[in-house]
């Protein structure tokens, strides 16, 4: 008996130990990726605010069929392998003829013109190269790009981003698993913040309430993220070399679930606007892209992509012969038949990213993010508090949490700022903004190492974000010259909704400055009770 | 730097739970693109691999560093490995 209470006390600290040191050692990047992560599930709404615009839906609008035939005409026969058409956050279509090729990196990548097209069906811009650097220089996603990125592989090359996040993936396994094992009383957790606590010990509560609270959501969001990291980073290529001897082209044919062997002979397209039509009117949505293959051959089709919809949670393909305009099937997500793995992977974006129900997900999604940044930044402090008090040398890392802590928040908010800047000086804004982020960056180190009072470094860096907050709407006022009577007027939900995630986060930070400086005055006149007995008098 | 930090290193469970683990864990993910039913769709093989590898690393780090016979969790490791190199073994030169 007395063995047996032994061995589950040497678990409890086994697993204690296990928790703090998963959460420490790399709990600062740990951070940086839920916190990021957080802002990305947000991330379509970030790229309409950016823009100050909104879907207008142009691929139900415009006559998709008339603008593909004329840009084909204009287009080496080469490119019409395949054409993908989506709208972009600037009210265009984006229309991507293109074939497939190695890039200089030495990835199968997709490579052809690439046709911003205004809704009157005239062409903006023209340009050719491979997708994945055409995608990297528009201006247009330059926010939102450069704030996910962050998030998926930390702004390290790659594979060793996307290993890295992989990694922290596991690291929140543990630490959530084990966070999970060591609670004895599980429900009583959720609610116990116990009464006349501070410091510590309230930090401690409430590392314990936010954590129980997240448990389930931190488990699965570090599954469905070391599984998207790792797969993209090795996994797949691993997978082509052990079920298909190496041939990644074959793998890829099977994954995308498309024949080898297509025909080439020419042949006239059916109305492609008719199809689009067809496929918004059997899903009762618009999709957010298409793709058409082997243009203009006895072997078209057409592929329309829908997000999640009401009352599913995964994506859907719409597959049409685009030789006669018959609706074919509902592909899966990959290969050709419905199958287990093509079931679950096509649950996990959106249970990683909370898109399955539309902006009310996202919400619940970026609540229970916060929770989970607050559940990491407790943590660490409890960890800085406990060394502080025994070893003066450790002060170091509540500098290192404060430094984090509040200064990702200020740099992406600056990012955006120099997001907005830049289009108003008419800058590159794929520059400028990651170039922005870098000078808060600088700024918020030097910050860090010029003032030695840290909860006088903590208010000037939570003032900095709740300004930062307040000025943004006005900042991307001043830029586009699109008000709130305006987003009002034009159903602008994702314009409205993060300006008042912004206010509210304003309102947060000035709220904790000023509950900051009162308990600092309060500690001032506890130490000095001379003061406070002659401030009692006057 | 003070040696008290790298006493980890001498630590079996430490192996057992960090490289050894992780070793056996992707050799499991990649003998299972060999045995595991592809389905109709013929893609299973394909994905289920990559979608357990998560899975099947914390099962076995959580059973390593959690046991107290340190000795079976270390055959449990060592023929996991032997077994998924044999299949992996088979299919390149067999």
């Amino acid at each position: 008996m007395a063995e047996n209470a032994s061995n589950i006390r040497s678990k409890a600290k086994a697993l204690l130990s296990l928790h703090s040191w998963s959460g420490i050692v790399l709990g600062m990047l740990l951070y940086a990726v839920i916190f990021t992560g957080t802002v990305a599930v947000i991330a379509d709404e970030i790229g309409e605010w950016s823009n100050s615009n909104y879907p207008k839906n142009l691929l139900m609008t415009t006559d998709v069929n008339e603008t593909v035939n004329h840009l084909a005409e204009i287009t080496p026969d080469e490119y019409l392998d395949e054409i993908s058409v989506y709208e972009n956050d600037r009210q265009q279509l984006v229309y991507f003829f293109h074939t497939h090729k190695l890039n200089p990196n030495g990835d199968m990548d997709e490579f052809g013109f690439q046709y911003k097209v205004s809704p009157e069906g005239e062409i903006i811009t023209q340009q050719q190269g491979f997708g994945s650097d055409l995608f990297a220089q528009d201006d247009t996603y330059a926010l939102s790009r450069f704030l996910v990125s962050i998030h998926t592989e930390l702004h390290i090359p790659s594979p060793w981003g996307l290993i890295l996040t992989g990694i922290l993936g596991l690291a929140m396994l543990i630490a959530s698993v084990s966070g999970f094992m060591m609670h004895r009383h599980l429900f009583t957790d959720m609610f116990s913040i116990r009464k006349q606590r501070d410091g510590k010990s309230l930090k401690r509560d409430s590392h314990t309430v936010a954590g129980t609270w997240s448990i389930p959501f931190a488990i699965l969001l570090a599954f469905t993220g070391s599984f998207f990291s790792f797969s993209d980073s090795f996994g797949l290529p691993a997978m082509g070399i052990v079920a298909f001897g190496g041939d990644q082209e074959a793998l890829m044919h099977t994954l995308v679930g498309e024949q080898q062997h297509k025909s080439e002979v020419p042949k006239d397209s059916a109305n492609l606007t008719l199809m689009i039509a067809d496929a918004a009117k059997r899903q009762s949505a618009v999709p957010a892209f298409i793709s058409i293959s082997h243009f203009a051959t006895e072997s078209a089709s057409l592929l329309t992509f829908f997000m999640p919809n009401e009352g599913e949670v995964g994506f859907e393909q719409l597959v049409y012969d685009a030789t006669n305009g018959d609706f074919i099937e509902y592909k899966p997500l990959v290969g050709t038949v419905p199958s287990a793995g093509s079931a679950i992977l096509s649950l996990i974006y959106p249970i990683h990213y909370g898109t399955f129900a539309g902006l009310f997900s996202k919400i619940i999604w970026v609540g229970l993010g916060i929770a989970t940044c607050y559940v990491t930044i407790t943590g660490l402090q409890l960890y800085a508090h406990r060394n502080e008090k025994g070893e003066q040398h450790w002060r170091w890392f509540s500098r290192l949490c404060t430094w984090g802590f509040l200064g990702l928040p200020l740099c992406s908010l600056s990012s955006a700022s120099g997001f907005f800047i830049s289009e108003n000086l008419a800058l590159n804004q794929s520059v400028w903004t990651p170039l922005s982020f870098l000078i808060a960056a600088a700024v918020v180190t030097i910050l860090t190492l010029a003032i030695k009072n840290i909860a006088l470094l903590s208010n000037v860096l939570l003032a900095s974000n709740g300004l930062f907050c307040l000025l943004l709407p006005f900042i991307r006022f001043f830029s586009s010259g699109v008000s709130w009577i305006d987003a009002i007027q034009y159903h602008m939900v994702s314009m409205m909704f993060i300006e008042c995630m912004l206010l509210a986060c304003s309102a947060l930070c000035f709220y904790r400055l000023y509950k900051s400086v009162q308990m600092t005055k309060k500690d001032t006149i506890i130490d000095n009770p001379t003061l406070s007995t002659q401030e009692a008098a006057q | 730097m003070n040696t008290s930090y790298l006493h980890f290193f001498k630590n079996r469970r430490f192996w057992l739970s960090g490289p050894a683990t992780l070793l056996v864990s992707l050799f499991i993910m990649f003998a299972m693109a060999v045995w595991f039913p592809p389905g109709v769709g013929n893609v299973n093989n394909i994905m289920m691999p990559l979608i357990m590898f998560p899975l099947i690393w914390a099962l076995l780090f959580f059973y390593t560093y959690l046991t107290t016979d340190l000795r079976k969790a270390q055959w449990l490791l060592v023929i996991l490995f032997i077994i998924n190199s044999l299949i992996l073994t088979f299919q390149f030169l067999g």
